[in-house]
């Protein structure tokens, strides 16, 4: 790896560090604005005796002024302390082993697929502008991109789980021990319904990327050269059109996240993303911080490998 | 054909009178400038000492940092109504004085003085005080209008910036004026063109007009026929000069195209990397050319001479870079009659002939 | 060489050849500013934008999906006949059920059955609906045993198993259950007042009466602190006859000391009375543990009378009533007096002129007044201690016209039920407030059926509603506020010749708060379910109460086509303020940062950063926890997180734009800072700006919708995300697909429109898209 290459990791890697941070402050101060304390569900039992009361008072910090529990709270974050759960009262990090793996998988899975599929599907279609593949694939993509997630996911499930049967009503196994087979089984519809989302905006993105490369000089030359098709469309044109599509990666991993989110709300998927939308109404704090503190190392992370590859794969990138 | 003369100064007069009728309101500093400009309309409109740009270069970590060495010390002076010519390759610099003469970028050193006054270090209300002083035309016709803007607003706006906003029907009229003199004619045909809608030439005319509006003492022409069809080049020329006959407004021309300064220039500089090499009278120049840059160049232009012989220069390699300038002479790697010698020092600019001097070292010493 | 800038190439697309058809017509103004100048102008420029748009299939399908979403907004009230409080009424939203029973032809011996009375209905100890009774003149009773039974689609039905017919009196013309401790029937007829077993109806006593009663007062079932076993009082009259019958309880401190008192008086021997005829059911006023003060009030053709009620009681441990009889006429109106009070003429209501102004036996708060109604719809107040008046107001209104008063009724609310009928023959019901005689609701509070009113209104507290039947055979229920709950029709209706509607809501228990309304009709029993089972949401159809809900309702009851109309407006405003604001927010940074560059550029650009890569989703969460659900708050949520994208584009664009030489040109010809950025490089931008703004309004409403379905919406406001959160709170998602479908649909078009707009738009400024 040369010192190019290097100093640009170095560079993004302080970047994400940076990122993080603001986030992590970001949220810390939203969180000190929300109108409750983590206590407060707790001590509503008359059964609390003041002493105990002081008790969770200084557990969670409250004793303190702000600026102490901030770097108590970064603290904790960084080394991955989450403390325990006020409405379970187990370790919240018990809560999130098993989750943090299904909601990669979920998540991370999905977007892989659907980048990969949307390449292929979006350069092909824009290899053949006009014809009546690319009308098609062109209005479904522009219907999908713009539907709302969680909405798919109910017609989805009023379809395939309801009206068909095909697939099981909740996103997970229930009954232990369990096959691969049957985790597949159970969180198709959920992936399926990410996948078709992300497809959407891929496919278009890369279509737009490719119509834009096709116009440019060096793929005339090729044909010109009388090179393939094929070879033409994948080994020139698409290479070429991809790293856009790697920009757009970041956002997307964003959204993504989001669109996770909401559909293991719809489908019960048992996966970090469930657990914060719960933490979050229940006010259930140290559970809501771990939550969204992962997801949003989980953004980054996407991010990061998106921005290595990309500078892997573009050399100009690496000169800015 | 110098501004020198009964005609320049009865035009810097003109200037000053003209020059307090806009927009007095904004004008407070610039009484200073009033007085000291006018009182010394005998002396050199444009004034440049030893100007500097280094560029500097974003480093590694920890290690020093490095400059480009875009403008290494040049000096020139423009007299009222003097057509000065700064010819060079692309890259050497020629495009940053210009810059920098009209403080859109800061120089790094040096002294500019428009009618004595130094704006080298000047910012804010004061220095926008100085720009009626100096006015530019730019390379791309079309990227020096304001997309935008139709003919009329793009014209208008210097006299809006000096606070004429309170007197319309003035702007109208001094913005058909210009137009007149830009020759675009029929005036109301163009008045509320887009640039898109103006071919290349009437685009350049526009900024000429934009440029003349505030009655400047000097104007920097920045390659502004290089980008025009050949049959069109004339024309412009010709009205530069035409601007010349009848306001007296001095002009930098700045090109890369020897026939271009030949037409309308008294004199010529020749730049290199940075730095003058050869400065003299336009006739003088193209016959007698002394510096091998010079003589390289003017090899290339090309004469519809059958007749005549070429002689064949050899300038091998390509330019330096300008990050790390050959030490000494910086044309000496490129030079066929270079030297050990040359590497020692960057030669001066020394009078060979009457009114032609020439950076050289060999030249200066009499070998070449 | 003429190189071209890629503006040039862009808005090149027509080289100008010829300018003729280009010059500008001048105006003849001499100056710069000209408002005919400016808007040439921008007219230019929108007509060649336009030119290119329209070439765009994607932009004008989008833009006609736009403008009907505008439509519909703005037309809403025309596409709709519902605002957009509607409600589907309770005859839609409720499936009420009823079961019918023949009444057994062999317990009328065979016997037409066609004097089968009012039935009744018991509940016993348990509070449930346990049996009921219809009896007949000819002397059978059918009691009917009672099941309560979970119904088909929900709620509470109800099973009647079987059936007991017994023998009683002949002649008896009234029964009455008399219940609390005191589980017998009291029947009256052929002048005897007779106590039949709850069980076998057979007569445990007997009283002779003397005379044959057609008016039957309320029965007090008085108790206090000694008596608590409850004495009853029921009071009984004909025409010149007014007699109380009393009757203390079985047990008292474990001694059977059962007494009964019987006394009347004829109101001929007073002189007030002498000619007058008793006209309606006398009232007893009872004042619970006084002694004194308890009194008969009964009208005649002539006027009001009031007559001691005399209860002593001989002390001591054993508190023991020793007599009970009727003394004198406390006080007596005259209509005539009232009317030369009023100068009006007063005739009584035709069926029941007076009503204690609150009914509740055991308070005595409340009671001080009697409500007199005369027949042409006015109301006095009589104050019953000396009675006097009080007060006088009428009921006649623009919707009760000449009104014709049949009856008044005291409630346990302590409002006054009055029935009667209005022009044009059509009956009415209103509830007024006793204390003033004003109809309640700010004399809103009126309803009126499809014919008369017949028989006594009822008041159910715990529905609450009012309970009637109306002579065409409806059964209507009613709110409190006189409000159309849901009306049920009499299975045979009033086609059969003889058919007795009663409500024995008072008596029928609840069970877990079903109401049943029984009667017979046509030698049937009819059980039918008042409070029924909730069906909301609706399907798509026309319902019972003549509405059609295209798209069907919610489970509140709402019809999802308006709804889903009025909801464009709120989706149109968040979209476009939250659109503005981003790319207004967005713009300023982006120029800031393109334009000055250095240290601001790096601040602006980190905070860009942040924002861009922040899970937009999860954060936005936690920000709607913070700041609360509301419209305002989502906007600014949306805003937010949109606005780092726009300026990210903006600053390219500007560092783009600092290049070309206008820029510079601009610096050259003295202009400020503030100029070029708002003169030449805000207009340059603002293309751009303007097209990511259309984007945003497609994301903003999908981010809309989704924050709506997590919980973190605005309740009180109408959005297609909050549709769809009910759909998912209220359980339905799997089973109304009605309104599952048109929400997601409409924020799929509506966010799909814009986008298109978006794309077309961006054919527009930037050339290399457009098709080759």
């Amino acid at each position: 790896m040369d010192t190019k290459m290097k100093r640009y990791l170095v560079g993004r890697l302080v970047q994400t560090v940076i990122v993080l941070f603001s986030i992590l402050t970001i949220t810390f101060v939203l969180f000190e604005m929300l109108p409750a304390r983590p206590y407060d569900l707790l001590m509503q039992s008359p059964l609390m005796k003041p002493s105990q009361k002081e008790y969770m008072i200084r557990l969670y910090g409250f004793d303190k002024p702000v600026l102490d529990r901030y770097f108590i709270y970064m603290k904790n974050m960084l080394t991955f302390k989450f403390g325990n759960s006020i409405s379970q009262g187990r370790p919240v990090w018990d809560l999130l082993s098993a989750r943090i793996p299904r909601t990669l998988t979920l998540f991370g899975l999905s977007v892989i697929v659907s980048y990969v599929v949307g390449a292929v599907v979006g350069s092909i279609i824009a290899w053949r502008r006009g014809g009546v593949a690319d009308g098609t694939a062109v209005v479904s993509s522009l219907v999908f991109y713009n539907m709302p997630s969680f909405w798919i996911g109910l017609i989805f499930l009023f379809v395939f789980s309801f009206k068909l049967g095909w697939f099981p009503l909740t996103a997970w196994p229930q009954e232990v021990p369990y096959s691969l087979l049957d985790v597949a089984h159970h969180t198709f519809l959920p992936m399926i319904t990410l996948v078709l989302l992300s497809l959407a905006g891929t496919i278009l993105l890369m279509r737009t990327s490719m119509l834009e490369v096709i116009g440019e000089d060096y793929i005339l030359t090729a044909v010109a050269k009388g090179l393939k098709e094929r070879t033409v469309l994948f080994r020139h044109a698409a290479r070429n059109a991809t790293l856009p599509l790697a920009t757009s990666f970041v956002i997307a991993f964003a959204f993504a996240m989001g669109g996770a989110v909401v559909l293991e709300q719809v489908f019960s998927f048992p996966g970090v993303g469930l657990l914060y939308i719960r933490s979050l109404s229940q006010l259930d704090f140290p559970v809501a911080q771990a939550t969204l503190y992962i997801l949003t190392l989980m953004v980054l992370a996407g991010n990061l490998i998106a921005d290595i590859l990309y500078a892997y794969l573009d050399p100009r990138v690496r000169l800015e | 054909m110098n501004g020198n003369g009964p005609e320049g100064e009865a035009w810097a007069a003109d200037g000053k009178d003209k020059a307090m009728v806009v927009g007095d309101d904004e004008l407070k500093g610039g009484d200073e400038v009033e007085k000291e400009g006018v009182q010394k309309t005998e002396g050199n409109v444009l004034e440049v000492e030893d100007l500097k740009k280094y560029y500097k270069l974003k480093g590694e970590l920890f290690s020093k940092p490095r400059y480009v060495k875009a403008i290494a010390g040049v000096s020139f002076n423009i007299k009222p109504g003097e057509m000065m010519g700064m010819v060079g390759e692309t890259g050497c610099g020629k495009t940053v004085v210009a810059r920098l003469i009209v403080r859109v970028e800061d120089p790094t050193g040096g002294a500019i003085r428009f009618h004595g006054v130094d704006i080298a270090k000047m910012k804010g209300k004061k220095l926008r005080q100085f720009r009626k002083n100096a006015q530019m035309i730019f390379q791309d016709p079309y990227a020096s209008l304001n997309p935008r803007m139709t003919v009329l607003q793009s014209v208008s706006e210097p006299l809006f910036n000096y606070g004429m906003r309170k007197e319309p029907e003035k702007v109208y009229t001094k913005v058909v004026k210009a137009l007149e003199d830009a020759g675009l004619l029929p005036v109301k045909e163009y008045l509320e063109r887009f640039p898109h809608e103006l071919s290349g030439g009437e685009r350049q005319r526009v900024s000429i007009a934009r440029a003349i509006i505030l009655k400047p003492s000097f104007i920097i022409a920045d390659e502004p026929v290089s980008m025009l069809d050949v049959s069109i080049r004339a024309g412009i020329m010709q009205l530069l000069l035409s601007l010349r006959e009848e306001y007296g407004i001095a002009c930098l021309l700045i090109t890369h195209d020897f026939s271009v300064a030949r037409y309308v220039c008294d004199n010529i500089t020749v730049m290199y990397l940075g730095r003058f090499v050869e400065k003299a009278e336009t006739e003088e120049l193209i016959q007698n050319p002394i510096h091998p840059y010079t003589k390289a160049l003017l090899q290339a232009v090309p004469v519809a001479d059958p007749t005549r012989e070429k002689e064949e220069l050899p300038i091998s390699g390509d330019i330096p870079s300008p990050i790390d300038t050959p030490s000494g002479c910086v044309f000496r790697t490129r030079c066929p009659y270079a030297i050990d010698s040359c590497a020692d020092s960057m030669p001066e600019l020394v009078e060979m002939r009457p009114g032609h001097k020439v950076a050289c070292h060999r030249v200066a010493r009499g070998e070449i | 060489m003429e190189e071209k800038s890629q503006m040039a190439e862009y808005e090149e697309a027509e080289p100008p050849r010829s300018f003729s058809h280009l010059a500008q017509e001048d105006d003849g103004t001499t100056s710069v500013f000209s408002w005919k100048r400016t808007f040439a102008r921008h007219k230019k420029q929108v007509l060649a934008g336009w030119k290119i748009y329209r070439k765009s299939r994607i932009g004008m399908a989008g833009m006609i999906i736009m403008l009907s979403f505008v439509f519909m907004a703005v037309f809403a009230p025309f596409l709709t006949p519902y605002d957009p409080d509607f409600i589907a009424p309770a005859e839609d939203v409720f499936n009420a059920d009823y079961i019918s029973i023949p009444i057994p032809e062999d317990a009328a011996g065979g016997m037409a059955a066609e004097s089968w009375s009012v039935p009744m209905g018991s509940s016993g100890s348990t509070e449930a609906l346990d049996t009921i009774t219809v009896y007949s003149r000819e002397g059978h009773a059918v009691q009917f045993s009672v099941d309560l039974i979970a119904a088909e689609g929900g709620g509470v039905g109800i099973d009647i198993p079987s059936s007991e017919s017994y023998d009683i009196p002949v002649g008896i013309d009234v029964m009455l259950p008399v219940l609390f401790k005191n589980e017998m029937f009291f029947a009256i007829g052929n002048e005897a007042l007779h106590e039949l077993s709850y069980d076998t109806f057979t007569t445990s006593r007997a009283t002779e009466l003397g005379f044959e009663p057609t008016y039957y007062s309320n029965l007090w079932n008085r108790w206090s602190l000694t008596n608590t076993e409850g004495q009853l009082f029921f009071a009984m009259a004909n025409e010149t006859i007014l007699s109380i019958y009393s009757r203390t309880p079985d047990t008292s401190m474990g001694m059977s000391t059962v007494k009964v008192f019987f006394d009347k008086v004829n109101i001929s021997s007073y002189a007030e009375t002498a000619d007058d005829v008793i006209i309606a059911d006398p009232i007893i006023i009872n004042l619970a543990d006084e002694e004194n003060g308890s009194m008969v009030v009964v009208p005649t053709d002539g006027g009001v009378a009031a007559f001691e009620l005399n209860i002593s009681y001989s002390g001591g441990l054993f508190n023991t009533t020793d007599n009970v009889g009727l003394g004198d006429m406390i006080w007596y109106i005259s209509y005539e007096d009232i009317g030369d009070q009023y100068s009006r003429d007063v005739e009584p209501a035709l069926e029941q002129p007076i009503a204690i102004s609150k009914e509740n036996p055991s308070e005595k708060e409340g009671k001080n007044r009697i409500i007199f109604a005369s027949r042409d719809g006015y109301l006095y107040s009589i104050f019953r201690s000396n009675g006097t008046l009080e007060w006088s107001t009428t009921i006649a209104s623009t919707q009760i016209r000449s009104p014709e008063t049949m009856g008044i009724y005291p409630t346990y609310r302590g409002v006054i039920i009055v029935t009667g009928m209005t022009e044009p023959g059509v009956g009415f019901i209103t509830i007024v407030d006793p204390e003033n005689g004003l109809i309640e609701g700010g004399g809103t509070w009126i309803f009126t059926p499809d014919s008369a009113v017949i028989g006594r209104p009822e008041y159910v507290a715990s529905i609450p509603a009012y309970i009637f039947a109306s002579q065409e055979g409806t059964i209507y229920i009613l709110e409190e506020t006189m409000e159309l709950r849901a009306t049920f029709s009499i299975p045979g209706g009033t086609e059969t010749t003889t058919s007795y509607v009663g409500n024995i809501v008072n008596n029928i228990g609840s069970y877990q708060g079903n109401y049943f309304a029984v009667v017979t009709s046509d030698g049937k029993l009819y059980a039918q379910s008042i409070t029924g089972t909730y069906v909301a949401p609706l399907p798509p159809g026309t319902y019972p109460s003549g509405n059609t809900y295209h798209l069907g309702t919610d489970v509140f009851g709402h019809d999802i086509l308006t709804n889903l109309l009025y909801a464009t407006r709120t989706e149109l405003v968040i979209g476009i303020v939250a659109a503005v604001l981003s790319a207004v927010l967005g713009t300023i940074v982006g120029i800031m940062a393109g334009y000055y560059g250095g240290w601001i550029d790096s601040v602006l650009m980190r905070l860009t950063d942040i924002f861009l890569t922040l899970p937009m989703l999860v954060v936005a969460l936690l920000f709607a926890a913070v700041l609360g659900p509301s419209i305002l708050n989502i906007i600014i949520i949306i805003a937010i997180f949109s606005w780092a994208g726009v300026a990210r584009v903006i600053r390219a664009q500007t560092l783009t734009l600092k290049t070309r030489c206008f820029i510079d040109a601009a610096k050259v010809s003295g202009a400020s800072d503030t100029t070029i950025i708002f003169r030449h490089l805000a207009p340059n931008v603002l293309p751009l700006t303007f097209l990511y703004m259309v984007f945003i309004v497609s994301a903003a409403i999908i981010t809309e919708a989704i924050l709506a379905f997590l919980g973190m919406g605005d309740q009180t406001a109408v959005t297609w995300g909050m549709m769809l959160q009910y759909l998912k709170i209220s359980g339905n998602t799997l089973t109304a697909p009605w309104w599952l479908l048109p929400p997601g649909i409409a924020i799929t078009m509506f966010s799909l429109s814009f986008y298109m707009m978006g794309r077309a738009f961006d054919e527009v400024i930037n050339p290399r898209l457009r098709s080759r």
